[in-house]
């Protein structure tokens, strides 16, 4: 920084002006195969992913770097800090990227993602690995559809998440009771669990004002055969038959005692703390948790529990929908080593590491070959076995506002949910709703 | 209650010395607390109930602190940053106070004032410019792009405060000064300086307290692992998995214990330069 | 400098030879030239008064007037992230639109005013309260003062962290005296009112040292012979206190008032690192909310447009105060 104070003055007037006659210099194409040749001279990259715990509560980042770098000895990973909440997580990772910074080269981020970062050109286009449909073609068309923007690929696909209905078989078992189809059937097991004493809740879900609300009010709606939003993030839909069914059976579950009126302050943890604390008899949650709460460490009902699909509502038919989430590599656009990049993004998507992750961790594999092979998952484990037949239920996420939409979701049918939870309110709920993804998808809400 | 029945009662609970009790408590406790945590083992510190004492000390959290999440940068650069800033601001402060209180420049109130708002004006609202700003000359993730922006910051206080002190300087020094020849930046250095230490003193201390405990923008613009300034590596410490309190306060009795002794050393200068800044202000 | 070189070339006939560096000092020439009248001697220190002040001028106009500026223009623009910078797309009404829409706009201004108003007022009470119990402290009120000296030299965020460490629902040690001695059992910083109420005790046990501080060197500072001939009178303490400390101490009180709350107004390292804004929206402030928009939603247009009216609202209240404080301090002085 040899710059007199006067230089940088008068220069930093005249680039921020510059910047914001929108002169900013926008051009960054799409990786080309040069671009992606993997390094002869040996490099360092960076890797910036948040700790994935294995089956033994090691480290699967390093197990994964450790085989990576046997196949591309001169390229060496280095795992980066990340800090604790996706929040944070996200605002640390926008303002490097977009501050110009070269790493982290690769980074680990959520399918929720694409959009907004590739509109804010904070991930590198993968265009010339995108046009290999061989390669795509290998993985599940709904992960594919989640990670692209406007024709272009943003993101090699790491792991899925798909959220599964967990139960105490022990308690089932006992009281000769059968693993319910239906919502209205969870309702009365529920019930007649609570009146036995065996648990305090029916079911634990994630209420709390956030991005895992959302995903629960998309499947109960998808559940009543409707939807959000169309697929192309366009037509909102919330507010129709199958919204008002939805949202009034979550109103009703808590009215009705089958969930805890603290639902709505519940995130994943605190949803898991319940189950696997004996405290509730049903569990909706992604697929870590069946590692969680079968760990004898962690969870006094370790043993006890399997898990299905989620259930439906009474004559939707045979669907069984989840919300898809999981996480995936962008590539820095400003990386020094895109090769090198390019190379560990796309490994990590590929046949080693997918089988390393699903042999000896919760997480689903994407590649659709491993993801549905029972056995590299082991036969003990459903939710790989079960994901094959999962109806899978796209967010908008086609929309770079996707988190203003989100946004208007969750906040509104949170304060259904704390607000007493009264099915009356529905209607007024899924009209704000609705006005408010309206508007965060026209760019204009907050 | 008559007022005499009031103040008897009074005198029996003697209220100066419960208040003080009070006060020292609802201080302490919480301090208490901190440094009690650095020194359990790592189990110990998440334990229900929690323990009024580490069953044994450990010096644990300080070495993964330390040697283990390399804390040891973060104070490097939050020295760096912070004393840099706190010399860039009192010298050109000093110069700027003394115009402002003993020439006769135009425009003084207006300046004054100015000053007044920009130093009130909050940092969120000049986030995004500084953030292009410092990206177009490539100055994030640096020294410089961190120091600049505090002295443009914590300037106009100090200027507030030096302009106080000046002005309460007899007003013939000067004049005996300019007589012997001195040239006006002489004079400044040589005559009025030495007059006007405890204002140096005070915007001294408060510029580097500032700089110290500044977040926002250290967290925005030197994001990255190298260049984070203590409070930036606090507040990320952690995974997805646990919050590691015990290493958060081993850190934090190292960087607040320096603070406490030197404000504990230069208690009366401190207190009263914080009363003046703020009185006169 | 270019202020600096503008302003003294501007006059070049009264510089002497020898003052050809960056030295602004101009006192010398006295001896060379004439006995100068007086105002042309006005007219140097003058000028020497803004040589000094324009590095400084220089430095806070570039690095916080013009962002002010800047800030202002991106508040009506669309803006989007390029791989070479900040992209606007066009000139809109759209953000500010998108704010007076917004229910958590809402929200977070009625939350910031509450915030403020709650922890300011309680602050000064204490303050004043503390100050009273320390003035009549002897040989330990240093101790006391430097006690209270630790909170408000340390870190925020380290503050924050050890209160987030003692509201934890799970192994905080206020939790566990809430359910031991209380029998509650409280979700701390899981429920709205008891987060916004956690989060005010955690700034009040940081930031009443400061008032305490302030009020004591004010009390200090009183005249004894009005309390002498009110004893003689017989006045009682609190009357003493209600008709002559509390009046004599206003100006002291209202100094420290207006810090606390152009401070409490931009509030963000407390609710970003104890409650990250939450429960919900329940604690996030307009630079909490400001923050979020700007760089978790990349919303960099509507969060220019929240960071700027915030900016705006603290100047206008600071200009507010300003005026009432001296009509209120005229008033005082001619009575």
């Amino acid at each position: 920084m040899h710059l007199s104070r006067r230089g940088l003055l008068t220069g930093g007037v005249v680039l921020a002006a510059t910047a914001l006659a929108g002169c900013g210099g926008d051009a960054r194409p799409p990786v080309t195969a040069a671009d992606i040749a993997p390094p002869t001279e040996p490099v360092t990259i960076d890797w910036m992913a948040p700790e994935l715990l294995t089956n033994d509560g090691k480290d699967l980042r390093r197990s994964m770097v450790r085989t990576f770098q046997e196949r591309f000895p001169e390229i060496t990973v280095r795992l980066v800090q990340v800090p604790p909440t996706t929040d944070v997580r996200r605002t640390t990772l926008t303002t490097q990227i977009a501050s110009g910074a070269v790493t982290p080269d690769v980074y680990l981020g959520d399918c929720a993602w694409p959009a907004q970062f590739a509109h804010n050109s904070l991930a590198m286009p993968l265009g010339r690995v995108a046009d290999d449909e061989e390669f795509w073609s290998k993985y599940p068309e709904e992960v594919v559809s989640s990670i692209s923007y406007q024709g272009q690929v943003y993101a090699f696909p790491c792991y899925l998440d798909l959220a599964f209905l967990y139960y105490r078989a022990d308690l089932l078992d006992k009281h000769g009771l059968q693993v319910p189809a239906t919502w209205e059937e969870l309702r009365r097991t529920a019930l007649r669990l609570i009146d036995t004493g065996d648990v305090r809740y029916g079911l634990v879900w994630q209420g709390m004002s956030g991005e895992p609300l959302t995903c629960n009010v998309s499947e109960f709606v998808a559940d009543a055969g409707g939807a959000l939003m169309d697929p192309d993030a366009r037509r909102v839909r919330a507010d129709s038959p199958e919204g008002r069914h939805a949202l009034t059976f979550m109103t009703e579950l808590i009215s009705s005692g089958v969930s805890p009126e603290a639902v709505g302050t519940f995130a994943e943890e605190q949803t898991l703390t319940a189950f696997a604390g004996g405290q509730a008899a049903f569990l909706r949650n992604w697929s870590y948790a069946w590692g969680s709460a079968n760990d004898p460490a962690s969870s006094l009902v370790a043993g006890k529990v399997d898990a299905v699909l989620r259930p439906t509502f009474d004559g939707a038919g045979a669907a069984r929908h989840s919300t898809l989430g999981g996480w995936h590599n962008f590539v820095n656009p400003h990386t020094a080593h895109p090769g090198a990049a390019v190379a560990f993004a796309r490994w990590v998507a590929e046949e080693e590491a997918q089988t390393l992750m699903a042999a000896t961790s919760p997480y689903l594999p994407t590649l659709s070959k491993v993801l549905y092979n029972p056995e590299i998952a082991g036969r003990d484990k459903p939710t790989n076995r079960l994901s094959a037949d999962a109806d899978i239920v796209l967010r908008p996420f086609g929309s770079p506002h996707y988190p203003a939409i989100s946004k208007a979701v969750y906040t509104g049918v949170n304060r259904l949910l704390v607000d007493g939870a009264d099915p009356g309110a529905v209607g007024d709920t899924l009209t704000e709703v609705a006005r408010g993804m309206a508007l965060a998808r026209d760019g204009v809400a907050l | 209650m008559s007022a005499r029945d009031r103040s008897l009662l009074h005198r029996v609970f003697s209220p100066v010395t419960l208040g003080a009790v009070v006060l020292a408590l609802f201080t302490a406790l919480p301090l208490y607390w901190m440094v009690v945590n650095s020194l359990k083992p790592v189990t110990e510190v998440g334990a229900m109930p929690p323990t009024l004492w580490p069953g044994e000390v450990t010096g644990d959290n300080y070495v993964s602190a330390f040697v283990d999440q390399g804390f040891g940068r973060y104070i490097l650069n939050s020295l760096v940053v912070c004393l840099s800033s706190t010399v860039v601001v009192v010298s050109l402060a000093t110069f700027a106070g003394y115009a402002l209180a003993r020439t006769p420049m135009r425009g003084r109130g207006p300046v004054m004032i100015a000053l007044l708002m920009v130093s009130v004006y909050p940092p969120i609202a000049v986030l995004v410019p500084l953030y292009v700003m410092a990206r177009e000359v490539g100055m994030l993730n640096s020294y410089p792009g961190l120091i600049i922006p505090y002295v443009a910051f914590n300037l106009p206080f100090a200027i507030w405060i030096m302009r106080n002190y000046m002005l309460a300087v007899p007003g013939g020094l000067e004049d005996a000064a300019r007589v012997d020849g001195a040239s006006a930046t002489r004079t400044v250095l040589s005559i009025i300086l030495p007059q006007v230490r405890p204002g140096v003193f005070t915007a001294g201390v408060f510029t580097f307290t500032a700089t110290w405990t500044e977040f926002l923008m250290a967290l925005t613009l030197n994001s990255q692992d190298a260049y984070r300034t203590i409070p930036v590596g606090i507040a990320l410490m952690g995974t997805v998995f646990e919050v590691p309190y015990g290493m958060i306060f081993a850190a934090a009795v190292v960087v607040t214990a320096p603070i406490a002794v030197l404000v504990l050393i230069f208690r009366k200068s401190v207190v009263a330069g914080l009363t003046a800044g703020a009185i006169k202000g | 400098m270019r202020t600096t070189t503008g302003k003294t070339t501007g006059i070049p006939a009264q510089r002497p030879p020898s003052e050809t560096g960056g030295d602004p000092a101009r006192g010398r020439g006295r001896r060379a030239g004439a006995p100068p009248r007086h105002d042309a001697q006005r007219r140097r220190m003058a000028r020497t008064g803004w040589t000094y002040t324009a590095p400084s001028l220089a430095v806070i106009g570039a690095i916080t007037l013009f962002p002010i500026v800047f800030s202002l223009v991106l508040s009506f623009s669309e803006v989007r992230i390029g791989y070479g910078g900040f992209v606007v797309e066009r000139l809109t009404l759209d953000n500010y639109l998108a704010l007076v829409r917004s229910s958590d706009w809402y929200y977070a201004l009625g939350f910031t005013v509450f915030y403020t108003v709650v922890t300011v007022a309680a602050e000064v009470v204490l303050g004043v309260l503390a100050a009273l119990v320390m003035e009549r402290l002897s040989a330990s009120r240093g101790w006391m003062m430097a006690l209270m000296l630790i909170p408000w030299s340390m870190i925020t965020v380290v503050s924050a962290r050890l209160w987030a460490y003692m509201y934890d629902s799970s192994y905080g040690v206020i939790t566990w005296l809430l359910q031991n001695v209380f029998g509650a059992n409280p979700l701390i910083l899981g429920t709205p009112a008891s987060a916004i109420g956690a989060m005010a005790v955690a700034d009040i046990w940081k930031t009443t040292p400061f008032v305490a501080i302030i009020v004591l060197a004010g009390l200090v500072m009183l005249p004894r012979d009005v309390y002498e001939s009110a004893e003689v009178d017989g006045a009682g303490p609190w009357t003493m206190f209600w008709r002559i400390t509390l009046p004599q101490l206003r100006p002291t009180i209202a100094v420290a008032v207006l810090f606390r709350i152009l401070q409490a107004f931009g509030v963000f390292d407390l609710p970003f690192v104890l409650t990250g804004g939450g429960p919900g929206i329940a604690t996030q402030s307009l630079a909490v909310m400001g923050y979020k928009v700007l760089f978790q939603d990349l919303n960099i247009g509507a969060g220019a447009a929240i960071a700027t009216s915030t900016g705006l609202l603290v100047a206008g209240a600071c200009l507010l105060f300003l005026k009432v404080f001296r009509a209120q301090v005229g008033k005082e002085d001619v009575a």
